[in-house]
């Protein structure tokens, strides 16, 4: 068995190294996914093209339209002064947000009577407007006190709220470290799928069996090529990634390894699979796409809360391994981990490689040609 | 005589890429239906608002006070889950680091004394910062909290309506089904046409196709007429159950709408086209389908806000034909605009068109020669 298995790991291997095209874009590819996924994906929104319709004009109105761009949520659209309608504003894209600030406004606080100023925002930038919405919401509060300092017979509260793994809040750090478990499970994943769809294409899946390799040896062959392959790319990322954002290991490496080679087999595995049920290269990497590009990206909470996933396809992202990774990923450079935590990722991510080999053997097994 | 073969010779090509198709049952499921799914099942997952923030509280005050606070919190339950109220500082930070709760809030003994004497009341919340995005937008909420907690505190100075145009309930589905849709047809649609181009190549039938009395605009036409079909089927069906599933409105002509759909698509296939002649294997295109997909996707801002991303990828996202058919898509069904306010998109995305299309017959016609 160990022999055949070499076998098959040595022709894998020969014919991934012939392909040099193949072999510079699956280490090229990986940098550049990383490069892009890095810079690329932000939730928090700066710099919202905003029109300000002063109707008041008094020094105090001004003082507000100053303080909202200095939150730097909020920029001029235009250096003009804006007294068109805000929805047209909005519909030609020219503004995401206008703000009316009424007639009366100064006069009113000087009164100590509520003054409402009106937000309107384009519910077509989702992220953005959700930024928008509670900054608004928060911004006629904190220019209450600007303006008006606190009665000092009125209780008040006031939260002393501290970050802790991320103390800066650096959006880039959750992005980089989940963006690892995106990358190691689509392209070990592909390379997989097209190397086995092409076997069956070919027809030279019988080669092995007419040789009467056991299903198990050609499996751990080809697995052992593509794990290699993933090895490198996640050597390769993980440093491009801690040398751009400055981040580390908050503690021994020895978890993300372990991790690491579980969740790259599972990929290369997961490849495999999709080969042997599709056996057409075309349709292999179809389904890798939108098996694993798409649910590692969005059902992952790589960039998304899965809490706000509603019963039952909330369920869907349990089935997802890159999930259980990324939160490896996250422990290691942010947070720090344990054995004790990292069962609860460790165990669901052998289990997927466990059950992913069974599958594949159970239908190798079927293919190979009886006595 | 001449035109007549040759209208029979390009009738001829399209059906047999038409049966070729319709004979792979599994490439024109694959097609029809992970697009749909996706679509359908990215609409009900995707959701970038903060929520469901899992909260666990020590209240070491116990007072009617620091209970008020605590149901400040527990009320809320839009925005936070109440995990459990513990009684000691130290038990309830390591929830947040067994990563059981995302806050902390710890209100202290002397909360009650100092509310008292001093008319400021203290309290501590500690928040798990690694998603950097939800921390903010979490501590945003408990300022405001403490601000509104007792009423009465700011007496009617300056508040804020807001008011959020096109997407009111700032539906997730709203927002994510037209560029989940076109991110699909993205991937189907240079996959399936680089392949169909290079199965040609690798199985040798593409020498026979140079005794056909036809061009190599029109061997192109025929090999994008069954994709071009197959993709255009999905877009209806996918806008269909959309529009039925989530409620999504269609403000503006579905005609206009089906029409740039029916461009984009044109751009996916020649898009794949013309990766298939750059490429000498399937395997090469499958790998180079992906380094171009990735960066089309993502630049789009179809699954991603665009408007985060740095400037450098906003500028280099011009170049992205995703990006104007997400963009018009966006535009046409939730603000209802119509051709004349949607005419530079229109312009970049015929120009896509016309131009990949006119570098595919040019770098066919020099193979074939």
């Amino acid at each position: 068995m160990i022999r055949g298995m070499l076998a098959q790991l040595n022709k894998d291997w020969l014919e991934f190294r012939r392909d040099r095209l193949s072999v510079a874009l699956a280490f090229f590819l990986p940098i550049c996914s990383l490069f892009l996924f890095s810079y690329g994906i932000r939730l928090e929104s700066k710099h919202i093209p905003t029109e300000i319709v002063d109707n008041d004009g008094t020094p105090l109105s001004r003082d507000f339209a100053r303080r909202i761009y200095a939150t730097a949520a909020f920029v001029p659209a235009s250096a003009q002064q804006f007294d068109g309608d805000a929805k047209d504003a909005l519909l030609t894209g020219r503004a995401r947000a206008v703000i009316n600030i009424p007639c009366g406004f100064e006069a009113g606080i000087n009164m100590n009577r509520t003054t409402q100023v009106l937000f309107t925002i384009d519910g077509t930038a989702l992220t953005e407007a959700h930024t928008a919405k509670m900054i608004a919401e928060n911004f006629g509060t904190v220019f209450s006190m600007l303006v008006k300092p606190p009665d000092p017979r009125l209780f008040y509260l006031l939260p002393k709220i501290t970050v802790w793994f991320n103390p800066g809040l650096q959006e880039a750090l959750f992005i980089v470290s989940g963006a690892f478990g995106v990358i190691l499970w689509m392209f070990p994943s592909l390379l997989a799928a097209v190397s086995m769809s092409r076997d069956l294409e070919h027809g030279e899946i019988i080669q092995p069996f007419c040789a009467n390799l056991d299903p198990a040896a050609f499996l751990l062959g080809k697995v052992g090529v593509y794990l290699a392959a993933g090895i490198v790319q996640s050597i390769i990322i993980m440093s491009i990634g801690c040398a751009l954002f400055g981040f580390h290991l908050v503690d021994s490496p020895v978890i993300l390894i372990c991790c690491t080679i579980v969740y790259l087999t599972a990929a290369v595995l997961f490849g495999i699979l999709l080969g042997v049920l599709t056996r057409n290269q075309t349709a292999a990497v179809q389904a890798t796409s939108s098996g694993g590009f798409f649910s590692s990206l969005l059902l992952s909470g790589f960039v998304y809360p899965l809490n706000n996933i509603p019963f039952p396809f909330s369920l869907l992202s349990y089935v997802v391994p890159a999930r259980y990774y990324i939160d490896v990923t996250r422990d290691a450079f942010m947070r720090g981990s344990e054995w004790a935590m990292v069962s609860r990722n460790f165990v669901p991510l052998l289990a997927f490689a466990v059950l992913l080999f069974a599958w594949c053997w159970w239908l190798l097994k079927d293919m190979r040609m009886k006595d | 005589m001449n035109k007549a073969i040759n209208d029979w010779a390009i009738c001829a090509l399209i059906l047999k890429e038409l049966r070729l198709t319709l004979r792979n049952h599994h490439l024109v499921f694959l097609l029809i239906f992970p697009p749909i799914v996706q679509v359908i099942i990215l609409g009900y997952c995707l959701d970038p608002q903060v929520r469901n923030v899992r909260i666990a509280i020590a209240d070491l005050s116990c007072t009617p006070e620091s209970r008020a606070l605590v149901r400040t919190f527990t009320d809320n339950r839009e925005l936070f889950v109440p995990h459990l109220v513990f009684p000691d500082a130290r038990q309830v930070a390591s929830e947040l680091v067994s990563e059981s709760a995302d806050a902390v809030v710890v209100i202290p003994s002397t909360f009650s004394g100092k509310l008292e004497r001093f008319h400021v009341g203290e309290f501590q919340v500690l928040l798990n910062g690694v998603d950097a995005f939800t921390a903010k937008v979490a501590r945003g909420y408990f300022q405001l909290i403490a601000a509104h907690a007792f009423p009465g505190r700011h007496t009617g100075i300056v508040e804020t309506l807001v008011r959020v145009a096109f997407n009111p309930g700032l539906l997730s589905a709203w927002y994510f089904v037209p560029g989940v849709l076109g991110a699909a047809i993205t991937l189907s649609g240079t996959l399936v046409s680089s392949a169909s181009m290079l199965r040609e190549r690798e199985s040798g039938t593409l020498e026979q196709l140079l005794v056909l009395p036809v061009t190599s605009a029109e061997l192109l036409v025929a090999k994008m007429v069954p994709l071009f079909g197959l993709l255009f089927a999905d877009v209806c069906i996918a806008i269909m159950l959309t529009s039925y599933l989530f409620s999504l409105p269609n403000r503006g002509s579905m005609v206009l709408y089906l029409f740039f759909s029916a461009v984009y698509i044109l751009v996916t296939i020649s898009l794949g086209s013309l990766m298939a002649t750059v490429c000498s294997s399937q395997r090469q295109s499958q790998l180079l389908s992906f380094f171009i997909n990735i960066p089309l996707i993502l630049l789009s801002g179809s699954v991603v806000p665009l408007e985060s991303m740095p400037e450098a990828l906003r500028v280099l996202s011009l170049a992205d034909p995703l990006r104007y058919y997400q963009i018009v898509a966006r535009d046409i069904l939730l603000k209802g605009l119509g051709p004349h306010e949607l005419g530079d998109e229109m312009l970049c995305l015929l120009g896509f068109c016309v131009g990949l299309l006119s570098i595919c017959i040019v770098r066919i016609r020099h193979q074939l020669s």
